[in-house]
């Protein structure tokens, strides 16, 4: 039985955080209106010509040095020539031939191993507009308000075996990404699209079989499928005796099969020249000094520094880190409060679930680290008890409120006054007869259910260590 | 006092600035030879009548309260190739496809003008889409030479000329790629400017090939073309090819002074089987120059010789992707009927281009198609290099170069439009000075036996722009302007 | 290489044209003067030269990231051939 194996390549594009377009002034927010983003230049009417937006080619610079990139510092604007709709000028201003990152790579992490993936390049790109299909008219409309949105394209190499460690690779691309504040990398809103170019080989060979490419994959779900899928038809293709064509496929996740677009004969001719229209860049060693030292703190030195100055595992750090948004966080409350363990439990345990139910991403997280440092506060001085302060800490995480406020409008200050406690356990003896002979009788178990009741008639705010101490003591 | 129109651009802002005239009878005299003169010339295809009468009443104002003392232009009216985006105003390019084109955004030059205080008469004809030599291929017919209506008046700017000689305008904007503002200008015996790349922003100007095209006056005399020259230059940040100098003061150099200047005159003009009246006009220009106190210098600019065939394969590969934005989607002609997207692709643009069109944009294809990349666009890119490298070189040792505008005058509208060697040898001068960038002036230098005028250009050296100046007004004060005969019957 | 049949209707088919057979012949005949014009640039040398697509040594011409939507007077969708609920309308694409 042969045993085939899976190459991988990915493109990944990704859509920079810029407040304007790349080559006009244009805002680069999600149009809530169609075609209200534009304007003469990025609608390709004639005459208008480009004008170049530094901001993305520092975000570029960035993931280019993120990604351990070498700066191709003469780099120049190409001209990529095709007719669609959706490119106004029926060319997208693109680099082909200077791109301004090359040879690069990101380790990812492979079953407890470090692998390295290789990054060919990096290039900046315009977005195109978009395209929605009609399907109840024979039209399809056209929204120019994303073209000439600043794009990166991040061509790999072959370097990934499985839909496992493409998403790792996705995942901490996106986390570094992230990080830089290069872009938000939403897939569902289309600012990271991916490509995924795909061969099989048997087991042991060196050569690489012949490829195809997906095109547009924009869920992790949907790569993880397509891949699976697709690398099962090229496998049963092979076995059967046949041969894998070179062309363009199209995942469809309803029907869980990838579909013919192209083939490679088909393959458009894309005339590329550098385009006269935009001078090129000679990006200095003094720039590219700056930029490397206002790269923030990258993930993989987070996590290190975490483990020693917070004392946390591997594990926490990581999972505390997969944001910069939860690390600042995480690290501000920390200072704050001064009990970090504390900070990390709450944001692994409640912060987690919390996320999950309400669907937050860890980028997504806002509130205030005072918010979150008074909350941790007020557990360590008694006023609430652990039971409400997960009631609160909802409050706090969820909308970022004022947690000191939220109790008091609330009442939810503990009660570890002796004489209301002992008030309120002498009715729950009373009212408890059974139970109390149980206890009395060497069933300690009925010793929880009455602590229980307890709180219960106190709606949850008494002390738990009083309320414990106290009805040993009424009980005896 | 004399015929309005017939008055320099810089008389009659002289004699508005004195309120010797107001600006609207300016207009008016504009407008009526106008209206008298296109049945015969066609040299306009959009007029801006009513426009030109409220700016006239505006810009007026502005004169009367001293707003626009400084300007050179104000009150004065001027004509625009209609390949320049004016807002508002139908901006055609000659072309079927462009026909109802409004733009919603004026060219730079186009704001620059208007700053100045100048009025927009219409916009003149051209070649479609600035590709020609004749006016030959626009949609709206072709324009005739005001010298002799039977002759064309050059293309691709030749609306832009024959509406200046014509007397239809003072001034005018052409632009050129690869002598289409110099030949036309020839060929009308006008004063036709082409600036150093990057001199005049493009923003606004339908480009045929981005790294060669640039805006550039025609007129009546020299100092006329100073004037423009100092209101449309300057650096833009709407166009990043265009350049950060500090002043653009080009009427100083109006010196009738050439003692200090050496010229250099390429052999290759020499030994050219030349016109005999054409000969014998570069001839007597040069020995003006030499009366005048300058040192010319014969030398050799062989390396130029492959001029046209780089010209063709870069103004072609460019224009190719320029004009592929023309697809019958967002503006321009859209076909009628058609099945799917690529029919109104390919039925759209078969309909709304001309053949002249239709040729270059394959060609140019052709030219960047894979496998022919290095072959062509490559090649001419280092021929390019190459003769911009010896331009340099002659510029270490002349100011100026000078060599006819064109082999012939201005050709009979209903001759036929064939690739001929000499038309090829009589491009040369005319594309290596785009190819490299240089700022070169066509100025009148004689008359040949038909009756047509005869063009000498002058090439300077990068942003040597005050060296055409003084040279060409120098040399216009033992030439003044000569009126086409229709005109003075 | 001279432009026959097939060459050029994939040059026909990259420029998104289309033409009558009379048109054809005389773009095909039109196309090889051309090119074949074009083709003695061959002989001129230029080994060790490097292309050159900018005129000047200008560079690194940008602007700021600032949003600019200062609109137009005018409409800048006026020109627009058709427009359905503000979006450009064409044929249904088949992916
Ligand atoms: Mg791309
Ligand atoms: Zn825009």
């Amino acid at each position: 039985m042969k045993k085939y194996e899976t190459v991988i390549g990915l493109e990944v594009h990704v859509e920079l955080s810029t407040y304007s377009k790349v080559f006009c002034g244009c805002s680069t927010r999600f149009g809530k209106r169609p075609n209200i983003n534009s304007c003469p230049v990025c609608m390709g009417m004639p005459g208008t010509l480009p004008s170049l937006n530094k901001k993305a080619v520092d975000l570029a610079l960035l993931a280019g040095l993120a990604l351990n990139c070498d700066i191709v510092q003469t780099c120049m604007f190409d001209r990529k020539n095709y007719f669609y709709p959706d490119l106004p000028k029926a060319y997208q201003i693109s680099q082909l031939y200077l791109p301004i990152a090359r040879n690069g790579s990101l380790s990812i992490d492979n079953k407890g191993t470090k692998k390295l993936i290789g990054i060919h390049e990096l290039h900046i790109e315009e977005d195109a507009g978009k395209l929605i299909h009609d399907s109840d008219s024979n039209i399809t409309l056209v929204d120019y308000n994303r073209s000439g949105v600043p794009l990166i394209e991040i061509v790999s190499r072959p370097d990934m075996r499985s839909a496992e460690e493409v998403l790792e690779y996705l995942d901490k691309l996106r986390i570094i990404l992230r990080y830089l504040g290069v872009s938000d990398c939403k897939m569902q809103e289309g600012s990271m699209r991916v490509d995924i170019n795909l061969s099989v080989r048997e087991s042991g060979e060196t050569m690489l079989g012949t490829r195809t490419e997906i095109k547009n994959m924009n869920s992790f779900k949907a790569i993880a499928r397509a891949i699976e899928g697709e690398s099962k038809r090229q496998i049963d293709i092979l076995k059967a005796g046949g041969q894998i064509v070179q062309e363009t496929r199209r995942w469809d996740d309803n029907r869980n099969e990838s579909i013919r677009m192209r083939s490679k004969e088909e393959a458009q001719d894309y005339r590329y020249f550098p385009d006269p229209d935009i001078l090129p860049l000679e990006i200095s060693d003094r720039w590219i000094h700056n930029l490397r030292s206002s790269l923030p703190e990258l993930r993989e030195e987070k996590i290190l520094r975490f483990k020693n100055e917070y004392d946390l595992s591997e594990y926490d750090a990581g999972v505390i880190t997969s944001s910069r948004e939860m690390a600042d966080l995480f690290e501000r409350t920390a200072i704050l409060c001064n009990k970090p363990k504390e900070v990390a439990n709450w944001l692994m345990v409640e912060g987690m679930r919390l996320m999950k139910e309400n669907n937050i991403d860890p980028w997504d997280i806002d509130l205030h680290p005072e918010h979150f440092s008074k909350l941790i506060s007020m557990i360590e001085e008694g006023i609430i008890n652990r039971v409400k302060a997960k009631d609160v800490f909802e409050y706090v995480f969820l909308q970022d409120g004022d947690p000191e406020e939220y109790v008091k409008k609330h009442g939810l200050e503990m009660i570890s006054d002796d004489k209301v406690l002992r008030t309120i356990i002498k009715q729950v003896i009373n009212d408890n007869a059974g139970p109390v002979s149980d206890y009395r009788n060497g069933k300690t178990k009925a010793f929880g259910y009455l602590v229980g009741q307890t709180m219960k008639s106190m709606k949850g705010k008494g002390d738990p260590t009083l309320v414990n101490a106290i009805l040993k003591e009424m009980l005896e | 006092m004399k015929e309005i129109t017939a008055m320099s651009a810089t008389a009659v802002a002289k004699k508005i600035k004195e309120k010797e005239l107001s600006v609207l009878e300016v207009v008016e005299a504009q407008l009526n030879a106008i209206k008298e003169r296109e049945p015969l010339y066609n040299s306009y295809i959009t007029i801006t009548e009513k426009e030109a009468r409220e700016q006239a009443l505006l810009i007026q104002k502005l004169i009367d309260d001293g707003s626009l003392k400084d300007s050179p232009l104000a009150g004065v009216p001027v004509a625009i190739k209609d390949n320049i985006c004016t807002k508002g105003i139908k901006t055609t390019c000659a072309s079927k496809m462009l026909a109802n084109f409004i733009p919603s955004y004026d060219a730079t030059v186009i704001q620059r003008l208007k700053n100045a205080g100048a009025i927009l008469l219409g916009k003149v004809n051209m070649d479609e889409f600035a590709m020609g030599g004749t006016t030959k291929t626009s949609y709206f017919g072709e324009a005739k030479n005001p010298w002799n209506p039977k002759h064309t008046p050059g293309g691709s700017s030749g609306g832009s000329s024959a509406a200046v000689a014509a007397e239809e305008a003072f001034i005018s904007l052409g632009s050129d790629t690869g002598g289409s503002i110099r030949q036309p200008a020839a060929y009308c015996g006008l004063v036709g400017f082409k600036p150093t790349y990057g001199t005049v922003s493009r923003y606004g100007l339908i480009p045929l090939a981005s790294s060669l095209d640039q805006i550039g006056p025609l007129s009546r005399n020299i100092s006329d073309c100073a004037s423009i020259l100092e209101v449309i230059s300057g650096y833009d940040p709407k166009d990043e090819t265009s350049i950060n100098q500090v002043r653009y003061t080009y009427r100083e150099a109006l010196v009738d002074d050439v003692s200090n200047m050496k010229i250099g005159v390429p052999k290759l003009y020499l030994e050219e089987d030349l016109d005999k009246d054409i000969r014998d006009c570069f001839m007597g220009a040069i020995k003006t120059f030499e009366d005048m106190g300058a040192k010319v210098e014969v030398f050799d600019l062989d390396e130029i010789s492959y001029s046209v065939q780089a010209y063709y394969v870069i103004s072609c590969a460019e224009a190719s992707s320029n004009l592929s934005r023309y697809d019958g989607i967002r503006y321009g002609h859209q076909a009628g009927d058609y099945d799917d997207l690529d029919e109104l692709y390919k039925i759209s643009r078969a309909e709304g281009f001309g053949y002249d069109v239709k040729l270059r944009i394959m060609l140019g294809t052709h030219m960047l198609s894979s496998g022919n990349y290095e072959k062509y666009y490559d090649k001419a890119r280092r021929i390019r290099s190459l003769i911009s490298r010896s331009y340099e070189d002659a510029f270490k040792k002349y100011d100026i170069i000078l060599s006819p505008e064109s082999l012939t005058t201005a050709p009979l509208l209903k001759s036929k439009n064939s690739p001929s060697t000499k038309k090829h040898r009589s491009e040369i001068l005319n594309c290596s000075v785009n190819l490299a960038g240089l700022p070169a002036v066509s100025i009148p230098c004689g008359i040949d036996k038909k009756g047509l005028p005869i063009g000498l250009q002058i090439i300077g050296s990068l942003f040597g722009e005050k060296s055409l100046i003084q040279a060409a007004y120098s040399f216009e004060q033992t030439k003044p302007y000569e009126r086409p005969g229709t005109l003075i019957d | 290489m001279k432009i026959n049949n097939d060459i050029f209707n994939n040059i026909l088919n990259m420029v998104k044209l289309s033409c009558t057979e009379e048109e054809k012949k005389q773009l095909i005949k039109d196309l090889n003067k051309l090119v074949g014009f074009i083709d003695t640039m061959s002989e001129l040398n230029t080994d060790n030269v490097e292309p050159m697509t900018y005129i000047h040594s200008t560079r690194n011409v940008y602007r700021e990231d600032i949003v600019n939507d200062s609109k137009e007077d005018h409409d800048i969708h006026a020109n627009a051939l058709e427009i359905k609920d503000g979006y450009y309308v064409v044929p249904r694409i088949l992916e």
